[in-house]
């Protein structure tokens, strides 16, 4: 989808605003095309250089009408414009949000939400501020169009004069087009580097601040700021110099004029009301000129941040940001759908088979991974550091690509893990989990119905009850960012809880006993066990883990090393007995 | 909003002038530079009109064609100058704009980082960031080009004013008046509008926070199938920032339309002044005449809205300043004292220690123990027993209410922050990795680390197998999500060796490894507690076999303590219990 395209899907977005400042915008870009013949008239009145049909005090009311009236319609453009603004700017925010929460690796977005945060921003505002260049430019243009031809009935040469500057700035935009691309993308990596730095750096005081590195750490994000100031630089003159070019041409075809008017001035010919006439409008028409460049320029940033957007939801064209769809700014969101009911066929058996999934700059991975799950068994992976469990599973929940594989829920293949794999159908606790800066009550139950006792009931399941109590405000403690007001281990049973209150046929831990202690997690798998015969695949090297599963996958360097119960694979597998040995020998 | 005002005004002249001081004196030249073409601009502009008036007058009498010529010829000149003029003013104020706001930036990057965890725990990082950012940009202008600016439109306005008195003190007095009356209603309106301004920024500061934020979790989000919850609270905090953006661009618009009515008003004026002047006398106040004040008066738009402009930005910049001075005043809690700890393995005291984060929900009472210099103490008891708070504690992230903490016989309020910590080495549950080389990762930016130093603290950690693999050695960038949390783990350990501390803090050290890279971490923090005092929160019975003194917590208090020898050889004690449950778990 071409630039052009996008930008006309937006236009189409809100169609009626967006017209609507134009027409305003427009109207207001007309006034100087009146002021001007006002102006005239008046010159030529006092100069009684011909009937203007109006006294000079007609003229001077007419004036302040006239101006009066424009700001009314220039508020009437700054309301209006504002609304579609924001309209588009939601609208495009909303969809990159939609599709980032449907990526395929939405790992990489994860680990720079600092950057990509930026693009909501930045990228966003370059679209929108292309757009804006529109709004702009129809009135100028028939303005333009208005002034030469009034301007050639007094004298055609001088007026194609005029009309060259223009021509000429097109010419230069054109030619430094494939600059601004390049000073634009520096201008932007530069920025993202320090604002990621940033990010990095508020994410880690406590690390920073442990290891006495916050004036390294600062050190290092001065430098970034200087480079970032370079590359604006640069890039602000280039787009400044072409911008100026033509103002500074309006005011050299104002000295042209004066050179050719000279002679015939001094004869009378040519009256001080044309003079005020062409001085006036030879400025505005340059600027007008100008603006198909600006659009151009504007267009060429444009694309560069569609590009970039493009990058970030993965999609070969900026279509998915541009399609229409609420964003409720006059109204509030509808409620939140209530959540699927349970699967209407529950799970008996959930394969894996051959599956696959490599980084492209790392050698950890796994490959053709086999592996079934029976309906209410436990299933544990296990293996050392870089054996590929937590790819594992995040491979079989979606938040990684698969290069080859399948998955097979009840023998039936799994389309798309990405929307399959969620509740009612699974839950799943990650290794390290995110809470957000809401209540603990709403951590848990992320937009679920309240349910007072679903909440106490996962806590529960979550070994977490006796944290509650000791907690600032109970359930409804904010947590802070990231949950920095919960210990370690309180995170990690915050976020059990969260995937208990949520029904579903199949729970995957990753690791999650490895911040609790023995007695903690000793109660955490009785409870589980006890209420119900749930299906569980846990990634642990934990031996109360280990101890209990029906099965056991043996991972080594991304393959399946060894499968089966523990004692059988205590006597078969050297890797399993040397990860058992590893607790205790000392 | 009487008392919103009442805190903008607090920022007063003086203030400015010594915040603008301070931040420019480094850059003296370069605004020497932006001055002299900010002033030059301001007389080209006043120049042009004086030369069209003697164009339109001369030809009008049929002067001399060279003057004519050479009147054009000037007035090509003067266009390119105020062209030189505009882009020399808009480069220098930039640079000088950057080169402040980064100081600045720096500045408030470093004070950010040295508060306390207290502070940390309320503010997101996305929010930070913009505050630390985006609330410097505002000031980027007023940093920079405002004093130029301002006296600038100052000088074009004075200049205006007096060539005008030079024609006619009526027409002098009339747009002085004007003058007068619009910075008045400039003024005026001021006070209304920056808590507007703030409260859009506050607006868009929550909503890239929310943002930010959740871009983090996405992972959480989606296999918990909240993506339908999230989308939901984003359209409210969009919601939210659009009424602000509303109501910002509502007053925006009325303070524009204040200000152009009364120019379409002062231009009517000299208007209707210059016709009765000219009607009078044609020859005294001559057509040119007439031409040159409407051009003036047109001039004067410029200083005006320069004025206006820089005002309005003004209003911007205070808030971002308010901002940016509420988060300086902001005083870590945290205040470290001048001594520095003793060297050696430290000794740990903790004397009637009680602690709480939030008001009634202690999670330490009055501890008391003492570590010897050189001895290991394992810390063991369920999660929320008060563990890590204990140790974080001890590096001051939080300071006890009542009680005291001495490291090395030296109450640590004494000692100096960053002494302390250099003297302790912790590795936390969360290992935070940069985006940056591995060199970087290890050393945390101090160039002053060798690569020898570090490369032995691998070597101690054996992971010199991994570092042989690096493409480019310790230059080798690590990506995002390209270390496992196992090998984040170690380098973590690398960091604490590197700083070859006097007491060796573990958080739960071997979460999130497996039992074979355990082994090897242990043998390394064997190592590293060679001539240390350590303290060891572990649930591994391989670490607590080897310390020489166990504490359990439990509820915040000591519920046993003493040698590990002696507890465990005694059946009664809740740790021989301990290692009787885990021994039991360990031996299906």
């Amino acid at each position: 989808m071409t630039t052009g395209r996008t930008a006309w899907r937006l236009v189409r977005y809100r169609t009626g605003l967006f017209f609507g400042t134009i027409l305003f915008r427009g109207i207001d870009d007309l006034a100087p095309f009146a002021v001007g013949l006002i102006m005239k008239a008046f010159f030529d009145v006092l100069t009684e250089n011909g009937d203007a049909g109006f006294t000079a005090w007609t003229l001077v009311a007419l004036f302040v009408v006239l101006e009066v009236s424009d700001r009314g319609v220039l508020f009437l453009a700054a309301i209006i414009g504002a609304r579609w603004r924001f309209s588009v700017y939601s609208l495009l925010r909303t969809n990159l949000l939609k599709s980032i929460l449907a990526l395929r690796n939405p790992g990489k977005v994860a680990n720079l939400s600092g950057e990509t945060t930026n693009r909501f921003r930045d990228d966003a505002e370059a679209v929108v501020s292309y757009l804006e260049q529109y709004i702009h430019l129809w009135g100028n243009l028939i303005f333009a169009g208005l002034a030469v031809t009034w301007l050639a009935r007094i004298d055609v040469t001088i007026t194609i004069i005029t009309a060259i500057p223009a021509i000429l700035i097109i010419t230069i935009v054109d030619i430094a087009r494939k600059h601004i691309v390049r000073f634009r993308a520096a201008q932007r990596t530069a920025t993202e580097q320090s604002t990621n730095f940033a990010n990095e750096m508020f994410q880690s005081v406590l690390a920073l601040q442990v290891a006495v590195a916050e004036g390294a750490a600062v050190e290092r994000y001065r430098r970034l700021n200087d480079a970032r100031r370079k590359s604006t630089l640069i890039d602000n003159l280039f787009n400044q110099v072409l911008g100026s070019v033509n103002v500074n041409i309006g005011q050299l075809a104002t000295g042209a004029i004066l050179i050719m008017v000279a002679e015939r001035m001094r004869s009378g010919d040519f009256s001080v009301g044309d003079f005020v006439l062409f001085t006036t409008y030879v400025p505005e028409i340059a600027r007008s000129g100008s603006l198909i460049g600006r659009v151009m320029a504007y267009h060429r940033r444009a694309e560069v941040s569609l590009g970039r957007l493009s990058q970030t939801i993965e999609s070969q064209s900026p279509a998915p940001l541009v399609e229409p769809g609420p964003v409720y700014l006059r109204q509030a969101p509808p409620q939140i759908p209530p959540p699927p009911p349970a699967a209407a066929h529950p799970l008996e058996r959930l394969e894996v088979e051959g599956l696959t999934c490599t980084y492209p700059d790392s050698p950890n991975g796994v490959h053709d991974i086999d592996l079934s799950l029976d309906s209410g068994s436990f299933t544990v992976v296990t293996g050392r550091i870089g054996s590929g469990k937590t790819t594992l599973v995040r491979a079989l929940l979606g938040v990684l690509p698969l290069d080859r594989g399948r998955i097979l829920w009840n023998d039936e293949l799994v389309e798309d893990p990405r929307t399959f794999l969620v509740p009612p159908r699974s839950a799943y606790t990650p290794q390290v989990p995110r809470l957000f800066s809401e209540s603990l009550r709403d951590n848990i139950l992320l937009g679920l119905p309240e349910d007072e006792e679903a909440v106490v009931e996962a806590v529960k399941m979550g070994v977490m009850e006796s944290d509650i109590p000791t907690l600032e405000k109970g359930l409804d403690t904010i947590v802070g960012p990231r949950g920095v007001k919960l210990s370690g281990g309180q995170i990690q049973r915050a976020a059990a809880a969260r995937m208990f209150v949520r029904e579903a046929q199949i729970y995957v831990f990753d690791d999650l006993s490895s911040a609790l202690d023995v007695d903690t997690e000793r109660l955490l798998w009785d409870r589980l066990f006890a209420t119900r015969n749930q299906t569980c695949l846990v990634v642990s090297h934990r031996r109360p883990a280990l101890q209990r599963a029906d099965r056991i996958v043996v991972l080594k360097d991304g393959r399946v090393e060894a499968v089966g119960t523990l004692t059988d694979l205590l006597e078969t597998s050297q890797e399993m007995q040397r990860l058992w040995r590893g607790e205790v020998e000392e | 909003m009487e008392d919103a005002d009442k805190v903008y005004r607090r920022v007063t002249a003086r203030a400015y002038l010594a915040f603008l001081l301070h931040y420019l004196r480094p850059h003296g030249r370069r605004v020497a530079w932006l001055s002299l073409f900010v002033f030059g601009y301001a007389g080209v502009r006043l120049t042009g009109p004086q030369i069209l008036r003697f164009f339109i007058d001369t030809a009008r009498e049929g002067g001399d064609l060279d003057s004519l010529m050479g009147a054009a010829a000037l007035f090509v000149a003067v266009a390119l100058g105020r062209q030189i003029c505009f882009l020399g003013g808009s480069y220098f104020s930039q640079d000088v704009g950057w080169r402040t706001t980064n100081r600045m930036r720096g500045e408030l990057a470093e004070h950010c980082l040295r508060l306390d965890m207290g502070f940390h725990g309320q503010h997101t990082p996305g929010e930070l960031v913009e505050r630390v950012d985006g609330d410097t940009a505002t000031l980027a202008n007023f940093l920079s080009a405002f004093a130029a600016r301002v006296t600038s439109g100052l000088l074009l306005l004075l200049g205006v004013l007096v060539l005008v008195w030079r024609e006619d003190w009526l027409l002098g007095a009339a747009m002085t008046l004007f003058s007068v009356i619009a910075f008045l209603i400039i003024n005026l309106t001021r006070s209304i509008a920056v808590p507007i301004y703030a409260a859009e920024r506050e607006g868009f500061s929550r909503l890239y926070g929310y943002i930010e934020e959740r871009l983090g979790g996405i992972e959480d989000v989606r296999t918990n199938g909240a993506v339908a919850f999230v989308l939901d609270r984003f359209f409210k905090v969009n919601r939210d920032a659009y009424g602000r953006v509303l109501r910002s661009e509502m007053m925006g618009a009325i303070l524009r339309s204040i200000t152009m009515i009364l120019f379409a008003l002062g231009h009517a004026m000299t208007m209707g002044i210059s016709l009765l002047l000219y009607n009078q006398n044609p020859d005294v106040f001559t057509i040119g005449t007439v031409y040159l004040v409407f051009e003036y008066m047109t001039l004067l738009r410029m200083p005006l809205f320069m004025i206006t402009e820089q005002i309005n930005d003004l209003q911007k910049a205070t808030a971002g300043l308010k901002r940016i001075e509420e988060l300086h005043r902001i005083k870590s809690r945290i205040e470290g004292g001048d001594t520095d700890p003793a060297a050696g393995p430290l000794q740990i005291d903790f004397d009637r220690i009680s602690f709480e984060y939030a008001d009634d929900n202690p999670v330490l009472r009055d501890v008391s123990f003492r570590l010897d210099p050189g001895r290991t103490l394992g810390l063991l008891g369920r999660t929320g027993s008060g563990k890590s708070t204990l140790t974080r504690l001890l590096f001051r992230l939080y300071d006890v209410q009542d009680g005291e903490i001495r490291l090395g016989g030296s109450p640590i309020r004494d000692l100096s922050l960053d002494g302390l910590r250099q003297r302790v080495g912790m590795v936390t549950q969360d290992v935070q990795i940069f985006r940056a080389t591995v060199r970087e990762n290890l050393a945390l930016f101090d160039d002053s680390v060798d690569d020898d130093t570090i490369l032995h603290a691998l070597g101690s950690l054996e992971l010199m197998d991994w570092f042989r693999d690096l493409p480019q050695g310790l230059d080798t960038q690590i990506t995002a999500g390209g270390l496992s949390a196992g090998e984040s783990q170690l380098l973590a350990f690398a960091r604490v060796f590197l700083k070859d501390p006097g007491l060796v803090i573990l958080d739960e050290p071997s979460s999130r490894l497996d039992p074979a890279t355990e082994r090897r971490i242990d043998r390394a923090v064997h190592g590293l507690l060679q001539g240390r005092t350590g303290l060891i929160i572990a649930h591994h019975l391989a670490t607590v076999q080897r310390v020489d003194d166990i504490m359990i917590l439990d509820d915040g208090r000591v519920l046993e303590h003493g040698e590990r020898r002696l507890l465990s050889q005694d059946p009664a004690s809740r740790f021989s219990q301990l290692l009787a449950v885990g021994l039991e778990d360990h031996t299906a």
